[in-house]
This record gives structure tokens, sequence and C-alpha cells, in this order.
């Protein structure tokens, strides 16, 4: 029976002559903070930089295309401008072209709502032969799309230059058209990959062929 | 012996695949399929291959300004155009392939609906078409080789009915086009008396 506590002191009684192992005091690690530190600080670099990236480098489909077409060439090209874009950002563009005012703003506006995405490359030829084999150039190109998924809609080749344009195997009659082009002249090459939204295109058609729907959409006189 | 049952075996898959192949590039009824056209050394070379997917969008397009027109291209299902400018690498290889293509329309049952043949090397132009019926076609095959030395291959794959045919003459003008709707409604007025 403990004795009862006397005021002003409190008294403590042993009855366990045997000292208490005592649990070692915990280390605070410090790396995991730090790394969690570092990672905080870094991610933003880390996210610009990924979207330097995204923004710098073509889209696989449109890039497969520049590659075989380089190939096909077999001449050596400088890259003057590449560029990716998403909705995002175009729709950013978008918003920026309400503070512009221009005669043509309502239609630049109208054909950037119609994109949806665009991967844009131009490239100049630094050597090699000009006067390539236009037959290998559809051979090659063809392909390597076909592999893709992709089939030509439209080649051109005059002696100036190549026009290339592909579009998907399981293209949606409803949804947005994506194309995958590229055109060669003798010094430069251009590459890109859009998708396009019928609607819009549709509207920005209507209001370049007037009332009676002639004018522009006259195509040609066809005469055989 | 058991070479010769392989091969022989060999050659009937390969045959069998072959068949299976080329009839599957010629479902629809209005198709024809001519092979790749390849571009020459430095003569103009066009090729436009458009698909029911592409027609539809481009009717979707059209059908604001051109509702005759949008209705018509949505009731297609493939264009082929082929311009293939020719010179001495390809001249006999093409002519051959475009005459080879006008043999296998005539042995099909298609109706030459056009002949032009101008003298002195002029202008050499068939137009086929698959009939459906009294009223409509299946399919369209225009076939040239002009004296500037281009050959031209166009393959349009649909139901299209002769005032579709009439109209579409009409509006882009192509004179061609304006035979064979003449020709159509002409038999039809026949077949009526």
């Amino acid at each position: 029976m403990t004795p009862p506590p006397v005021s002003g002191f409190k008294i403590q009684v042993f009855t366990n002559m045997n000292p208490t192992p005592q649990t070692p005091v915990p280390r605070r690690r410090v790396w995991p903070w730090a790394l969690l530190g570092s990672g905080i600080c870094l991610t933003p670099f880390l996210v610009l930089g990924l979207a330097a990236v995204s923004y710098l480098t073509l889209d696989r489909d449109v890039a497969v295309l520049r590659r075989h077409v380089m190939d096909a060439t077999n001449a050596h090209w400088s890259t003057k401008v590449q560029v990716s874009v998403g909705r995002i950002t175009l729709g950013a563009i978008g918003q920026g072209l309400r503070f512009v005012h221009h005669q043509d703003i309502a239609d630049a506006r109208l054909a950037l709502s119609a994109v949806r995405h665009a991967s844009v490359g131009v490239y100049e030829r630094k050597a090699g032969e000009a006067d390539w084999s236009r037959e290998q150039l559809f051979v090659e190109t063809d392909r390597a799309m076909q592999k893709r998924g992709w089939t030509r809609l439209v080649g051109v080749a005059n002696h100036k230059e190549t026009v290339l344009i592909y579009v998907p195997d399981d293209m949606k009659e409803d949804g947005p058209v994506e194309l995958c082009l590229a055109v060669v002249n003798g010094k430069e090459m251009v590459v890109a990959s859009t998708t396009v939204d019928a609607g819009a295109l549709g509207e920005l058609v209507a209001r370049h062929t007037g009332e009676d729907g002639k004018g522009h959409l006259r195509f040609a006189k066809l005469k055989l | 012996m058991n070479n010769a049952v392989r091969s022989s075996l060999a050659a009937a898959i390969l045959s069998l695949a072959l068949t299976t192949f080329s009839s599957a590039a010629e479902t629809e009824s209005g198709a024809i399929d001519i092979g790749q056209l390849l571009p020459s050394a430095k003569g103009m070379f066009v090729e436009v291959n458009l698909s029911s997917a592409m027609l539809r969008f481009a009717a979707r397009i059209a059908a604001r300004q051109e509702p005759e027109t949008a209705e018509l291209i949505r009731n297609l299902k493939s264009i082929r155009v082929n311009v293939v400018g020719m010179d001495d690498s390809n001249r006999a290889a093409t002519v051959e392939q475009i005459e080879s293509v006008r043999r296998k329309l005539e042995a099909q049952g298609w109706t030459k609906m056009v002949t032009v043949r101008e003298k002195d090397g002029g202008d050499n132009v068939d137009i086929h078409v698959k009939q459906h019926g009294e009223e409509s076609i299946d399919g369209l095959v225009v076939t040239v080789i002009d004296k500037k030395g281009e050959a031209v291959f166009v393959n349009i794959v649909g139901s299209i009915n002769a005032d579709q045919l009439g109209k579409i003459a009409d509006k882009f003008d192509i004179e061609p086009l304006r035979k064979v709707h003449l020709k159509m409604e002409q038999a039809k007025k026949d077949k009526e008396v």
C-alpha cells in the first residue's frame, strides 16, 4: 500500500531496483524531406520542360512521315521551325485574337476554331541531290504510313513539288478529320498533322462561297 | 513427287490468295481496280482517293451551300482520280494500263457511253458506266489519253441517278457527263416507247 502524499512533495516509491531499458530516440530522417522539397521546387521546371518539349517536337505519326520523306529524298535537312499546339493553346490564341482588330479577324478566329490540334515542321535542304525519285518517295512513305494505319488521300507530284496527304483508315464520318501531310520542293519541306472540325470548316467555306453557292465552290471547268 | 505436290499446293494457295485479294479490291459493283500508277521522272502526277467517310465529311461541308451536291456526294462510296504525265519512261506502260482497263470494263459488262477519238494523236476518251436499272448507275469510269501527254483515270463508285448526273454536268460544266446523261435519258425514252 502506498503512503498518502505529503503536501508540497511528491514521493515516488521504487519497488524495482533494476534500471528500465531506455528505448533509443528515433533519429529524424532528413533525406525524404529533402527529396520532397527539391521535388516541389523542381516540379514547375519539369512541367515547363515537358511542355517545351511537347511544343517543340512533332507528333509521332507526322514524325514518321518526316523521317521517311527525308530518307526517300536522300538529302540532309535542317530544322527551321518545329511546333505542336493543342486545343488549350489554340483556344488561348483564339481568346487573344479577341483584342485584335482587323477586317479578316472573324475568319481567322473561325479558322482557328476549326483546328483542334496542329503539329508543323519546316525544314531546309542543306546537302544532297534536289532530284530524287518521286516513285521511291511515294512507295516508301505509303508503306510506312500504311503500317501506322494511314491511307494516302492525295498525292501530287510535278516538276516543282510533291504533296502527300494521308487520312486514318478508321476515319469517323461524324467526328473531326485527322490529316497528315508533307510538301516537298527542291529546297524546303513542310510536314504537318492536324485535326479539323467539319462544322467550323463548313461555316468558313459557306462564308466564302456567297449566297448562290457558286463562285469559289465551282471547282473547275472540267473539259475532258 | 512430294516436291511436285508441295509446289502445286503452294501455287494453288497463292493463286487463291491473289484471287481473293483482287476481288476484295473490287467488292463494290461500280469499282474497278487498275493497280498502282506511278509517277514518271519529271511529269505531272496526281492521285486522289476519296473514301466513303471522306465523302461524307465533304458532304457535311457542302451541305449548307450546296444541298443537292451534298446529297449526291453522300450517296457516293468512293472516288479515285489519277492524272499521270507521260514521258518516254512510262508512256508505253501507262497506255497499256489504260487500254487493259477498257478491255476489262467491257469484259465485265460495263456500258460504253462516250467515245472520243481525235485524229493525229488527239484526245482519246472513253466513259463507261455500270448501269443499275434504267435510271441509275452504280459506277462510272472515265479514261483519257490526251494529246498533251497525260493519262487520266476517274472511277466514281456509288448510286447516281440520271437527274443527279445531269445536274452535276451542268453545275460543273462537264461536257462528257452531259453526254452520258443525255444517252441515259434517250435510253429511258426508247424503253417507254
